[in-house]
């Protein structure tokens, strides 16, 4: 029997309008036809809309981990708000009539499923792989040659700008790096693009105080990375069939987009793992001109905090899923991971949910750092690393949250050592200050995922708290 | 060390902003030099360091300096970076048990709602343009406020340009975290502060303070004192919950401006000590009586009440000194008492009703001034809500009929059933209390109808079915009130298809084109069956006299509108009887519009019969 929750379907939908419209569908008694297969793994039915005649829809549940819909309307939204409501519909109870599976929808299960035997048997080798993958070496050659120029460009005009001074940069001087950054994007450097960009924008800032002490360290970041990236390009130049390093992040900085394939060959796949959302945030990245949709999880069993990103850019804003925060437990069967430091990417292409249990809540105690000095060695040793994220997020046990004499928040450990607590530069919205509306009892013995950042101007190392763990209470600070 | 190191990157900053090319030479950083280079003996790192700021400072190449400028700075960050202070200042010595976070004890606010819930309302607070509204309304219906993130954003939006929303959240939002909020919202209030942090003060008037919380009375205190322009009032009003304010309040309720005396008026109806129940007294009775009154209105106490309606009695009952001889005398005491529940002012105005001829004052007012008396009687006892509150009002029409439509009938229509209602104001037989036809027609305009402009729409069907006797349908008809028989149209009365036939023909009366399009809204609401339905409709086409010239009747419009949306099997009937309308009309616009509406019909006809013949 198939089980739906209305908090997973949710998470299904591509944008809260689709949520509101779905729901509206089954509210208005839109639905002539509610039918669900013999087998209870398929809901389908049709549904009035403003013409004639009905849409047809279906949500097949075949594969657990990816439900798929099917609708015969003009939406490029998937699931669109008819499918949506179709499984509103079950979720609140509805009567759905058993009937036979529809003929298109047992054609195009018998299409996946052969799809599905052919992967397989190419992966296990009995079939030979669809085409073996042929790298043009010349326009390899071509590309990292490009790159390479588009490289001391970069740096030309990188110290160009130092030589004059942040202080002479003006309207034009922004102009002229964001031209500059669109030339990088041509010559295969999106990373640098967007970093010479963010570079603009910090220079545009009004507050320019901050603006500068952050412009600095970001041109001292693309001296870096214009090192870095020389060094693994000639490298790559002198021997193209060298693989990506799938051990640094130097590839993600180039621009290279991350294949599953590649790293499921670079064997950076974890089988049957669940993780658990512990904070989530979406904000509009102007570098990227993208939408960031960033979720921090705990791999239950063990103490990593994962990343998962989505970037939705300006431009297709509408056509795709916005991510949203996920209460339950995500149980996964083959995840991605990333190279990264301490909050590397991961991604996963389905996953089945399930109820947060009370060995869970215990997990997320047992996988925070009891110590704050450990933890902020950990953080230190890979703020070091000019290229390494620059605001790694940490479970922390604290005995209690305090704050000193002059209304400074503070974390405090078993052993009495404090940790300022502070809002950091690279999250979009406060959440400190929400810790004195927070029930007191919540802030003794409880687990905090917090958000490192070393502020340059300062020399302190602050903490900003995410969401505070207690028992099985979760409060989310953030999202 | 790392203070020498902070300094450090303190002079690369300042070159990163005057630029790399002043760096030849910096004195400064030539200052560093031997301290970086006693550093350097500790660690090869640190030697790095100190040889790529000797580097920097001695490099002639302008374009070797900036490269020298850009390494040494990434060098030195991260080389900070594994510095950095965590320990909290003033906590790392001796952490003291005390010290708790301040709560400020609100209700346990949820974090379970998701982001992009959440994220919705945050971009209509945080932006502007239309729609914003709607959408934080219909958070504040769902409950999203209750979540803890969204507090700030509920406190951000009192400062909203879109004045609807500040509204909103002073009289809905902000005050549904209950009294706790005040201490959270006077804390970072700005006494100098504009429109927002007034609403802030305004939102604190309503929880009001809690009078152990020193620290927010205190801030209230000086807000008061020494507060810009706007915020004085409001926190003035703020107050009354702070005994030891009592001599503070009782002066400012002298003060030179208006709007801080009204505020300490509200303020000591509020704290309600003698004093200040002397001094509203001495208020009320005095100049100051209508802002006084206006401001207490709603906060008035038990105590200050009994005194003020022995004052009202007393004046009321006038009959030596003729000292009242306006309604300005008691104006004030109508409203001060206007909201005020007291037995005294019951036996009062229930005495009044018995004999409105022993209130000498009654007969020595104008007749609408005494009305705002009667009917302020009249109200008190529609507030009651029981059944006994109707004979006094009764009793008190006979001098004012209108107190019937505007009180005994909706109050009447709370506490009996429709049946009984009916019985008590159809004037039948039995009925005990009879209401003359033109008052019944006032009460069924009000009732039948939502007013909206020009044309009122009906309310549903299922409504008025279950608010109104079925026999009033047949009292409507047997007076001929055409509206109101078609407000109450339903089906099960023999006699309201021919009435409404032989009604919608008569030409002569005076509101018949009015008239028709409340028989529209009938023909649209009530289940008729299909025949008549399409019967009344044509009937209502074709009594139109088409050759008048146009009135501001747009009836018209909308009956020839739903003309056009007749069954598919009905539309050769509809076009046969239009054409026929149309040889006997010589005005060429309403000619063409009913043409129009032919050929919709056609083509509807059309398009039905291909699909049919598919």
């Amino acid at each position: 029997m198939l089980e739906l929750t209305a908090s997973y379907i949710d998470s299904l939908a591509p944008n809260a309008a689709a949520v509101k419209n779905g729901r509206g569908l089954v509210q208005k008694n839109k639905f002539v036809k509610l039918n669900v297969s013999e087998e209870g793994d398929l809901l389908f039915g049709e549904c009035s809309g403003s013409g004639k005649s009905n849409y047809i829809c279906s949500v097949d549940f075949v594969n657990k981990e990816n439900p798929v819909s099917r609708c015969n309307c003009p939406s490029r939204q998937f699931p669109c708000k008819h499918a949506l409501g179709l499984m509103y519909a079950y979720a609140d109870g509805l009567t759905f009539e058993q009937a036979a599976l529809p003929e298109d929808i047992s054609s195009k299960r018998d299409k996946a499923e052969k799809r599905e035997e052919t992967k397989a048997k190419r992966e296990s080798g009995d079939l030979p792989p669809a085409k073996p993958k042929k790298v043009n070496k010349t326009a390899l050659k071509k590309k990292i040659a490009q790159q390479l120029e588009a490289l001391d460009e970069l740096e030309k005009i990188v110290l160009s700008l130092v030589r004059g001074g942040l202080g002479t940069a003006n309207a034009r001087t922004v102009k002229d790096l964001n031209d500059h950054a669109k030339r990088l994007g041509s010559s295969y450097l999106t990373g640098a693009e967007n970093e010479l960009r963010r570079l603009a924008l910090l220079l545009e800032q009004d507050d320019r105080e901050s603006g500068y002490t952050y412009a600095a360290e970001q041109l001292t970041l693309l001296n870096a990375f214009i090192k870095k990236g020389r060094a693994y390009l000639q490298a790559k130049q002198e021997d193209p069939e060298l693989a990506p390093d799938s051990e640094s992040t130097i590839e993600e900085w180039l621009g290279h987009a991350w294949q599953l394939a590649e790293l499921k060959e670079a064997g950076r796949v974890s089988e049957n793992v669940e993780l658990l959302q512990l904070a989530f945030y979406t904000y509009r990245d102007e570098a990227r001109k993208e939408f960031v949709d960033t979720g921090f999880w705990l791999q239950l069993g063990e103490s990593t905090v994962h990343r998962t990103v989505q970037y939705r850019p300006f431009k297709a804003v509408k056509y795709m899923k916005e991510e949203d925060s996920f209460f339950s437990v995500a149980q996964i069967s083959e995840l991605y991971r990333y190279p990264g430091g301490l909050n590397a990417r991961v991604r996963f292409e389905g996953m089945i949910p399930r109820q947060v249990n009370d060995a869970d809540y215990g997990g997320i105690h047992a996988a925070a750092a009891a110590s704050i000095p450990d933890a902020v060695k950990e953080v230190k040793n890979q703020l070091k690393d000019p290229l390494a994220d620059r605001a790694p997020v940490v479970l922390l046990k604290a005995a209690r949250i305090a704050q000193t004499e002059n209304g400074t928040f503070a974390l405090v450990d078993e052993a009495g050592n404090t940790l300022e607590l502070g809002d950091v530069y690279r999250l979009p919205q406060s959440t400190t200050t929400l810790l004195s509306l927070v029930d007191p009892s919540l802030l003794e013995n409880c687990a905090v995922l917090a958000m490192f950042e070393h502020q340059m101007d300062t020399g302190k190392l602050v903490a900003q708290p995410l969401t505070l763990i207690q028992g099985e209470r979760i409060a989310r600070l953030l999202y | 060390m790392s203070t020498l190191l902070q300094e450090l990157h303190g002079e690369l900053r300042r070159l990163y902003i005057a630029g790399s090319d002043l760096a030849a030479d910096d004195f400064r950083l030539k200052k560093l030099e031997p301290k970086l280079g006693a550093l350097g003996e500790r660690a090869p790192v640190f030697k790095r360091i100190a040889e790529g700021t000797a580097a920097l400072v001695d490099s002639a190449e302008p374009f070797e300096r900036a490269a020298r400028l850009q390494d040494v700075s990434t060098l030195l960050n991260s080389v900070l970076a594994t510095q950095g202070r965590t320990a909290a200042e003033g906590t790392v010595q001796d952490i003291r048990t005390d010290l708790a976070i301040p709560s400020y004890g609100l209700p346990d606010l949820t974090t379970d709602h998701s982001s992009r819930e959440l994220g919705e309302v945050r971009q209509a607070l945080s932006s502007s343009g239309s729609g914003r509204y709607e959408v934080v309304l219909s958070a504040y219906e769902r409950g999203l406020f209750d979540d803890l993130r969204m507090l700030p954003m509920a406190v951000h939006a009192l400062g909203d340009s879109y004045s609807e929303i500040a509204d909103l959240a002073v009289n809905k939002i902000v005050p549904g975290y209950g009294t706790a909020i005040a201490a959270y919202l006077l804390k970072d209030l700005d006494i100098q502060g504009g429109r927002e942090h007034e609403r802030r003060l305004q939102v604190v008037k309503q929880v009001g303070v809690n009078p152990d919380d020193r620290v927010s009375l205190n801030k209230l205190i000086l807000a008061a004192e020494e507060g810009g322009a706007k915020i004085v009032p409001a926190a003035v009003a703020c107050l009354g919950t702070d005994p030891e304010c009592e001599q503070r309040l009782l002066d400012w309720s002298h003060d030179a401006k208006k709007t801080v005396r009204e505020s300490a008026y509200f303020a000591l109806s509020v704290l309600d000590s003698e004093a200040a129940r002397d001094r509203l007294y001495e208020a009320l009775t005095g100049k100051d009586a209508g802002i006084a009154s206006e401001a207490i209105q709603f906060s008035i106490s038990q105590t200050l009440a009994e005194s003020l309606v022995k004052l009202y009695e007393e004046k009321l009952q006038d009959r030596a000194e003729k000292k009242v001889n306006s309604i300005k005398d008691l104006h004030p005491l109508l409203t001060a008492l206007g909201k005020v529940r007291h037995p005294l002012l019951e036996r009062l105005y229930m005495e009044l009703s018995q004999d409105l001829s022993a209130y000498p004052v009654l007969q020595r007012l104008d007749k609408r001034e005494s009305g705002w008396i009667i009917g302020a009687a009249a109200d008190y006892f529609v507030r009651s809500n029981t059944i006994e509150a109707l004979e006094p009002i009764e009793r008190m029409a006979k001098a004012s009929p209108t107190l019937l439509v505007h009180y005994a009938v909706p109050l009447a229509r709370r506490v009996l059933s429709p049946a009984e209602v009916y019985e008590r104001y159809s004037g039948s037989e039995s009925g005990k209390t009879r209401m003359s036809g033109d008052l019944l027609f006032m009460v069924f305009r009000q009732a039948l109808y939502n007013r909206v402009g020009v044309n009122d729409p009906r309310r549903p069907q299922a409504e008025i079915e279950a608010d109104w006797d079925p026999r009033w349908l047949d009292w409507a008809i047997d007076h001929d009130r055409l509206s109101v028989v078609a407000g109450l149209a339903r089906l099960g009365n023999d006699r309201l298809l021919p009435y409404l036939k032989q009604a919608i023909r008569n030409h002569a009366s005076p509101t018949i084109e009015n008239d028709r399009y409340t028989v529209l809204e009938a023909v649209r609401n009530v289940p008729f069956d299909g025949e008549t339905r399409f019967e009344l409709l044509m009937q209502l086409l074709e009594s139109r006299d088409w050759n008048r010239p146009p009135t501001t009747a747009y009836g018209e419009f909308a009956i020839v509108g739903e003309v056009s949306r007749v069954p598919v099997p009905q539309i050769g009937e509809a076009v046969r009887r239009i054409e026929a309308i149309m040889a006997g009309i010589e005005r060429t616009d309403y000619k063409r519009r009913l043409q129009d509406t032919a050929e919709k019909l056609r083509t509807r006809q059309a398009a039905a019969q291909a699909e049919s013949g598919k």
